[in-house]
């Protein structure tokens, strides 16, 4: 995949939801069911990568860029997220026609509703994935348990999920 | 620094371009930390926007596709600097935090290929599962809590609508995602009013 065409996936899929983690679901559906470039596997690197490094979420392009065509690749998907964001401008002169119609702010509410819809099929696609054993799926409800309704940082559910996982598969035991 | 800089005129970009690229830096764990350092480098500690004008770039940035948290720092580099400010602080929040997710790109490729690398992978992955569960969640009561009952069962329902569609029958998330978006003028406004809010 050449990285132009990378570029207007990236704008494209962003362009249509709202908020940093929603289009990782229509980018899995361009790059891995329809390419077949990417493996599931790799998107869940990149969300786990995504939510380990600083910055707000939605960096998980970047390694999804990385992934398809290296340093170029990642560094393309970060100018796409910048474009995006640069085009919210638009918004402060849209902004005075249409905030008052009613229908906006439904429309918006549904396009919530569905982007809801999408982090969850993004967790099933995960799970099919890569739940395989008891001990996954002991690990996946931990994480979700502790991030869900305690105040534990992120940063240490993953860590604590890389050591079981290190533990578990050390040769010999 | 404090609130008495707002008298001398607008931040320089150089300071604008520092204090977003720390708040980018520093900020682990996404969405949430990032809101909260941001309000109090550029609010409390600053002094360059009140309260009041912090919460309408962000409730701006909320309209927009994309990342809110970029269009935010767009919006605020814009109300302060103009279109160079727009840039300036969009570059902060970029520039350092995508240098190191690619560092961390890289260490991980290498990490992969390591059994022992491996190992840890295998256990990280089913905890980002957990984890994506658990945004949903509280993206859920966020959407729920305070708005008329009506509406909030109508957005629960159009979620689970889209999630069957797009998990399970395998739907165009595209066209799931556009279809909620009309299907909730019709349903929203019949639940909760004329705009569907309290």
């Amino acid at each position: 995949m050449d990285l132009l065409s990378f570029f207007l996936t990236c704008l494209k899929v962003s362009m249509i939801t709202f908020g940093g983690s929603a289009p990782l679901p229509l980018l899995r559906d361009d790059l891995v069911a329809q390419r077949g470039l990417l493996q599931d596997e790799d998107f869940a690197s990149a969300l786990a990568i995504g939510l380990i490094t600083p910055g707000p979420n939605g960096l998980f392009v970047i390694p999804i860029g990385y992934f398809v065509g290296g340093v170029p690749g990642a560094v393309v998907g970060a100018l796409a997220l910048c474009l995006v964001a640069l085009s919210v401008l638009i918004l402060l002169w849209l902004h005075k026609w249409i905030a008052h119609w009613p229908a906006t702010k439904a429309a918006l509410r549904g396009i919530q509703a569905a982007t809801l819809g999408l982090i969850l099929t993004l967790g099933y696609t995960i799970v099919v994935a890569t739940v395989h054993t008891p001990l996954d799926l002991a690990i996946a409800v931990a994480a979700f348990a502790l991030l869900a309704f305690t105040r534990v940082d992120v940063l240490l559910i993953i860590a604590g999920a890389a050591a079981i996982g290190l533990v578990a598969h050390l040769p010999g035991i | 620094m404090d609130v008495s800089t707002c008298a001398l005129g607008p931040p320089r970009l150089g300071a604008l371009f520092l204090t977003f690229g720390k708040v980018g830096l520093l900020s682990f764990g996404g969405g949430s930390t990032t809101l909260v350092l941001m309000q109090h480098e550029i609010v409390r500690r600053r002094g360059w926007l009140t309260d009041r004008e912090f919460l309408s770039t962000m409730a701006l940035s909320q309209m927009w596709p994309g990342v809110h948290l970029l269009a935010q720092s767009v919006l605020i580099g814009h109300r302060l600097r103009g279109l160079a400010g727009a840039a300036i602080c969009l570059l902060g929040m970029m520039l350092p935090a995508t240098a190191v997710t690619v560092l961390f790109t890289a260490f991980f490729v290498v990490l992969r290929e390591n059994p022992l690398g491996a190992g840890m992978i295998t256990g990280v992955l089913p905890a980002t599962a957990g984890l994506a569960f658990a945004v949903a969640y509280r993206f859920a009561r966020a959407e729920v809590v305070g708005a008329p009952r009506a509406v909030g069962a109508t957005v629960l329902a159009l979620a689970a609508g889209s999630f069957a569609l797009m998990a399970l029958l395998r739907v165009s998330s595209v066209v799931t995602v556009l279809g909620a978006g009309v299907l909730a003028i019709f349903l929203i406004r019949r639940a909760g009013g004329p705009d569907g809010s309290a």
